[in-house]
């Protein structure tokens, strides 16, 4: 697909993010770097938000910048964008860090003094991720209350499915559909139905 | 067995598939999918879908912009890092899967735990994958080492070695090949300091890297049961150091042949 290097009209941000992993793939720091720093913000959002611990996190994030690195040639844009696949490896990285350290650390503990360590500093600065933010929470709100607080224990805990079922007292199966149709809703309402 | 078990096992992985796509399935659950979505077209569609609708989510969280330094040190570890190659143009994924059993029976409850935990390690050990296509390349490597490790339990260790001290375990297996491999169990979980995995060869260690809490499992580099002296765990505050700074919480030998 070699129809890239002489693009003019404004390309969408995933357009750019697919060319820079292009480039990186084929061994460009330079880009790779842009890269970064097109995503590091959302990569290290998301993973705070689940590992809650700012050094932690800081470790976590580098892991997955490595792991964009080591694989960029793998990525396949026919199933689905750059950002999607970093937030993808972030989330899973977070959530295994956090279940490899979840016996030492009181999480409730950790829940409640988040607000406090969560830097707050540059927040004006990107006012498009604050718009996508804001739709992204009210997707979320449309959900129903069951869906919402399976995805989010799951989400946001870095909970099993099982646990969540044994917190919620309701069958895994249930918990299993829940997931589910508020994952489909939630596409359905963020107007990204193929 | 005959047949692919990934047909028989459709409807449970579909159900399994919203769960994976949040990572609320277990290690082995997360196996059983991934393994799953590398024959199932139907559901690799479904879950390139859910994994979409998943990173929506990570798109909901409360703006934290990285420590300056980061980037730095991001771009100092990809200096060191190199990238693996493209995978293959046509994987696989559509060619008649193997019966991975038949080449022999797991013969004992032991190798069936240790295989079970060897297969869910391996997937984390390969790394967090994203797009479908990742997991499909991954898969085949995780595939060909449960082959091989498969063979390594069934019949064709050589040589073992084993140590346990405080419920910490650590096994080194050697194949007919020469393959050597780690397994690990025991490790507890750890604050500020990590499980390192370490061999010493000649009085000289080198740092295999970080090992999982629980259960983990690690090749070792060639030759390494013919040539280390030592395999040994240590608990290290900076899990790249190049030589342990603590003393070994478990260790073998590897004149001392076990069976």
């Amino acid at each position: 697909m070699p129809h890239d290097s002489t693009a003019t009209s404004p390309a969408a941000p995933g357009d750019v993010e697919q060319r820079l992993l292009r480039l990186a793939a084929s061994g460009d720091r330079a880009a790779f770097a842009e890269l970064y720093d097109r995503l590091a913000r959302v990569v290290h959002a998301s993973v705070l938000r689940v590992v809650r611990d700012p050094s932690m996190t800081e470790e976590v994030v580098q892991e997955v910048f490595v792991e964009l690195w080591r694989t960029a040639r793998r990525h396949d844009p026919e199933l689905g964008s750059v950002r999607t696949w970093a937030l993808t490896l972030a989330h899973r990285r977070a959530v295994d860090r956090v279940r490899s350290e979840q016996s030492l650390r009181d999480r409730t503990w950790r829940a409640g003094v988040h607000a406090h360590r969560v830097p707050h500093d540059t927040v004006a600065e990107h006012v498009q991720d604050e718009a996508e933010r804001t739709r992204v929470l009210d997707a979320v709100a449309g959900l129903s209350a069951l869906q919402r607080q399976s995805i989010e224990m799951a989400y946001l805990d870095g909970r099993t499915y099982r646990e969540v079922a044994e917190e919620l007292r309701v069958p895994v199966g249930t918990v299993r559909t829940r997931m589910r149709d508020g994952m489909r809703a939630l596409r359905t309402a963020l107007g990204v139905s193929r | 067995m005959t047949g692919p078990d990934a047909t028989d096992d459709h409807e449970e992985v579909a159900d399994l598939l919203a769960p994976w796509a949040l990572d609320a399935v277990d290690d082995l659950e997360r196996a059983r999918v991934e393994r799953h979505l590398r024959s199932c077209a139907r559901c690799r569609t479904d879950a390139a879908e859910l994994l979409e609708a998943a990173a929506l989510l990570a798109e909901s969280s409360e703006p934290a912009a990285p420590p300056h330094g980061l980037r730095d040190h991001v771009l100092a570890a990809i200096e060191r890092t190199d990238q693996e190659p493209r995978p293959a143009t046509s994987p696989s994924r559509d060619a008649p899967r193997r019966d991975r059993r038949s080449a022999g029976t797991v013969r004992t409850r032991r190798l069936t735990v240790v295989l079970a935990g060897v297969a869910a390690v391996l997937v984390l050990a390969v790394g967090a994958t994203a797009t479908v296509a990742a997991l499909r390349d991954r898969l085949t490597t995780v595939e060909d080492d449960l082959e091989r490790i498969t063979a390594l339990a069934t019949q064709d260790t050589t040589r073992t070695w084993e140590a346990s001290v405080d419920g910490r375990r650590l096994r080194v297996l050697e194949t007919a090949g020469g393959e050597g491999y780690v397994l690990t169990d025991g490790l507890g979980a750890t604050t500020d300091e990590a499980w390192v995995l370490w061999t010493i060869a000649d009085g000289e260690p080198t740092n295999l890297g970080r090992l999982a809490t629980g259960r983990d499992a690690t090749t070792l580099p060639a030759d390494t049961t013919t040539t280390a002296d030592l395999v040994a765990i240590t608990l290290e505050p900076d899990p790249d150091v190049p030589g342990p700074t603590t003393e070994p919480v478990v260790a073998v030998e590897l004149g001392s042949v076990r069976g």
